[in-house]
């Protein structure tokens, strides 16, 4: 499903935010990506996105040399990949309702799609009762769930995840992962970069760690730490 | 048909949203674009009345209307000996009916009740020097068959090239106003492009289509360009009828009306409109260009 080849991303000024890293998701599979501050966790996510093109590599996406697309692909590329970020990026001049109804209204989906996808995928996030409220009228779990929703909506093969938890506290978090994890249950391929030890630890599921922006480490049913 | 409601929604909010800014584009667009239409209606009027003193005629020869063939052959030779014609052009009734039918193609009434037989031949003459019009004029106008001869006054001369410097002042002003149009339009979509960002980025993250995020944009422009090039339309319309009653009262010889038809207008406004949408379209996409990239 995602297979990276050498790949090296060096922004400008020098900085080099990955280091020829090799690696291949299958489809279904749930990874941690984790690493310290500034390991390149953020970038990984950004060029499945094809938010930022490989320096040298390829990251393949079902087959696909992403890195060649033309700029008008790119939508269609996203369009199967939803990603969550830790600021949620919800609109606040819209409800939650709207929020998820924007997703599919801005891909063309015709009414009759959106009005039967929005409740059932708000349905599975538990957030039916809280359709009409604005996201300052939620607390940051669930603002986090509409995000999840917004992503997941369109039944995407692949989920990103960047830091989804930094902002929440604990009882949130698990709430956040039983959510996550139920995605991925469906089939769904989830990736998601953490600082969560706890979660981590508790999930047990494949752990990538990146140091520097090399792979330092893939466990198949890791921790977070291997000291810890 | 869901889509296009929601670019229209997306359209007026924004425009809404940057009032005052789109205000200020609709009315440079409009003051512009009428200094441009004004001057072409102007040119358009004064070309009517000075087309055929062009190419060094300065005088034209009419028959009168029953005038036969041999009194027309004769005059026709005379002109064709005379060491002071540099050159002369045969107009037959026809040609001058042809005429008679744009000048007039305002009225059709009159046209309709017109025939070829009622118009005179006439000569149009080239002197070999300027100096030369007034006694050849007077020459002609005492043989028989000549009904009246027109000269190109001086007042028209001047005209002419007043004209020609007029259209160019005006021309230049009429740019440095367009481009400044173009940019108030690049900077309101700018400005709206800043205002929705959030939107815009998730967009983008969920895969709407480039040209998704950007029709409601270019829409604004063009609305923008379109209402502006409306109103300078509207003005050119005024324009035309201000000259029309302002020549109407003094309309001289047939020949030499200073007219400007509702044609002419037309055509202005709808190359004011074109070049409107065209500003407005074009200023959205450079307005677009950064924001939108990757
Ligand atoms: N747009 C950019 N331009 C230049 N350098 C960048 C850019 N984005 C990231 N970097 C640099 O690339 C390196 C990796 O950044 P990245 O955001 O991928 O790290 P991260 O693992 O996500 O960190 P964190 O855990 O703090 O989110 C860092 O040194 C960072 O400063
Ligand atoms: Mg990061």
């Amino acid at each position: 499903m995602i297979r990276f080849e050498d790949v090296t991303k060096a922004y400008k000024g020098d900085v080099v935010a990955l280091r020829e890293l090799s690696l291949e998701i299958l489809k279904g599979e749930f990874v941690f990506l984790v690493g310290p501050s500034g390991s390149g966790k953020s970038t990984f996510l950004k060029l499945l996105l094809r938010d930022e093109v490989a320096t040298e590599g390829k990251v393949l996406v079902a087959g696909r040399d992403i890195g060649r697309l033309g700029s008008w692909k790119v939508p269609q590329l996203r369009r199967n990949i939803g990603c969550v970020f830790q600021d949620f990026k919800l609109l606040t001049n819209k409800t939650v309702y709207e929020n998820v109804a924007f997703a599919l209204e801005v891909i063309g989906r015709p009414k009759h799609i959106v009005r039967t996808q929005v409740p059932q995928i708000l349905d599975l996030v538990g957030l039916t009762k809280k359709a009409d409220n604005f996201p300052t009228e939620l607390s940051g779990g669930e603002q986090q769930r509409v995000s999840i929703a917004r992503a997941f909506v369109n039944r995407p093969l692949i989920l990103l995840a960047d830091e989804p938890t930094g902002n929440l506290d604990p009882a949130t978090t698990v709430g956040i992962m039983r959510l996550l994890d139920r995605i991925n249950r469906t089939g769904t391929t989830v990736v998601m970069a953490t600082h969560d030890q706890r979660i981590v630890d508790a999930m047990r599921r494949r752990v990538v760690e990146l140091d520097h922006g090399s792979l330092v480490r893939d466990q198949v049913r890791g921790v977070y730490g291997v000291g810890s | 048909m869901s889509r296009l409601a929601y670019f229209v929604r997306e359209t007026l909010i924004s425009l809404r949203r940057n009032l005052l800014m789109t205000i200020a584009g609709i009315i440079t667009v409009a003051i512009s674009l009428f200094l441009f239409g004004g001057i072409l209606l102007v040119s358009a009027t004064v070309d009517h009345g000075t087309q055929q003193w062009k190419h060094g005629i300065e005088l034209e020869i009419f028959m009168k209307v029953g005038a036969t063939h041999t009194e027309v052959q004769t005059i026709e030779n005379a002109l064709k000996t005379d060491p002071q014609v540099k050159s002369y052009k045969y107009l037959s009734q026809l040609d001058a009916y042809n005429i008679f039918k744009k000048d007039f193609s305002d009225q059709p009434a009159l046209v309709e009740s017109t025939k070829p037989s009622d118009l005179p031949e006439s000569f149009r003459v080239a002197p070999t020097k300027a100096e030369l019009t007034q006694p050849l004029a007077d020459a002609y106008q005492h043989r028989p068959s000549v009904d009246t001869v027109i000269t190109a006054a001086k007042q028209i001369k001047s005209l002419l090239t007043a004209t020609r410097w007029i259209r160019l002042v005006f021309i230049s002003m009429a740019t440095v106003l367009l481009a400044s149009s173009l940019f108030l339009i690049v900077n309101t979509i700018r400005l709206a492009t800043f205002a929705r960002r959030r939107e815009i980025e998730v967009m983008k993250l969920v895969g709407a289509s480039n040209w998704f995020v950007r029709v409601p944009f270019m829409a604004e422009g063009l609305v923008q360009g379109a209402i502006g090039a409306g109103f300078a339309f509207g003005l050119v319309w005024i324009l035309k009828i201000v000259i029309t009653n302002l020549l109407g009262h003094h309309s001289q010889n047939l020949f030499s009306t200073f007219r400007v038809t509702s044609s002419d207008a037309l055509g202005i406004g709808l190359i004011v409109l074109v070049i409107g949408a065209l500003i407005g379209v074009v200023g959205s996409i450079v307005g677009l260009r950064r924001f939108l990239e990757a």
